[in-house]
């Protein structure tokens, strides 16, 4: 893969979702939400519109864009699931701790996470975060096209150059 | 302006609750004695203040005006957004780690082994930065 970090943010999204889930208050209130029809219709098109993005950066490199690995990575809906999920608790609780922290006493994020969920979360904002979620992977995408054309580019000016 | 009034309360509640942890109080008092890193808040909060001074407005109140060019609030300042800098990048880095939920317990561990008078330098300046740049927009 062109940038190892696209697997750090999964890992990242991952390891939230365990955590936040492992809390059965949070749990509630985050699958109420997700399971809203909009919320779920929502996520499932920008995982679509992020997978198409992935399928014609392959299709455009004839397959050679990510390795095959890399592409059954990144078209594996399981994976774009708990990537959407996890970041859309991660995005609550930097807003628990920018918003909360400074009322508290308690240094506990646990405490004002669900604060948070249950003061803020709700159909809107997980359909906010869910969009900023889609422009966050395409602005990505876009940067790797934008590499990968680069070094094509110069790939192709140091074997013209070879060649002359 | 009431703004900026309301939010020096906040981050003087702010500055308590870190210097009321040993750990974490220890390690900046110790950084902030740190010759390059006294040289760089200095600066910095001239800086602003220079800032401020340039670009008051009549909009402001005489007692907006003092606050606004006031040293010790600046330092307040800078210091509560070091701190918060601080608490932001704890939860952005460890909290997927640790099994705990605790602020307190990340900030400390970003204490311990991420800051040194080099990244604070480097947090102070980007403070600076970002500082001028809400200067410029809410008194010109």
């Amino acid at each position: 893969m062109y940038n190892t970090n696209l697997y750090g943010h999964f890992e990242k999204a991952r390891k939230s979702l365990k955590k936040f889930e492992k809390v059965d208050e949070i749990r509630a209130i985050e699958e109420s939400v997700f399971g809203l029809e909009t919320v779920k219709a929502a996520m499932k098109s920008s995982e679509n519109t992020l997978m198409d993005k992935v399928k014609s950066l392959q299709d455009s490199y004839n397959g050679g864009f990510f390795s095959e690995e890399d592409f059954a990575f990144l078209t594996d809906e399981e994976e774009w699931d708990i990537m959407f999920r996890g970041f859309v608790l991660y995005s609550l609780n930097e807003l628990a701790v920018t918003k909360y922290f400074d009322n508290e006493k308690a240094w506990s994020i646990k405490r004002i996470f669900i604060r948070t969920l249950k003061e803020e979360f709700n159909e809107e904002l997980a359909l906010q975060y869910i969009k900023k979620m889609e422009s966050f992977w395409l602005q990505i995408f876009t940067w790797l096209r934008n590499v990968c054309s680069y070094a094509n580019m110069v790939k192709g000016i140091v074997a013209t150059a070879t060649e002359k | 302006m009431g703004t900026l009034l309301k939010g020096i309360r906040r981050l003087e509640r702010h500055v308590k609750k870190f210097e009321s942890v040993p750990e974490i109080e220890a390690v900046m008092t110790q950084v902030l004695m740190d010759e390059k890193v006294k040289e760089a808040f200095d600066a910095a909060v001239e800086n602003v203040i220079a800032t401020a001074k340039e670009n008051m407005s009549g909009k402001l109140t005489s007692k907006e005006k003092k606050l606004a060019t006031d040293k010790a609030t600046w330092q307040t300042i800078f210091k509560i957004e070091m701190y918060d800098a601080m608490r932001d990048f704890a939860v952005e880095n460890y909290f997927h780690e640790f099994d705990s939920w605790n602020i307190k317990k990340l900030v400390v561990k970003v204490v311990e082994s991420d800051v040194t008078p080099e990244t604070v330098i480097e947090a102070i300046e980007k403070i600076e930065m970002e500082t001028i740049a809400d200067i410029n927009d809410v008194l010109k």
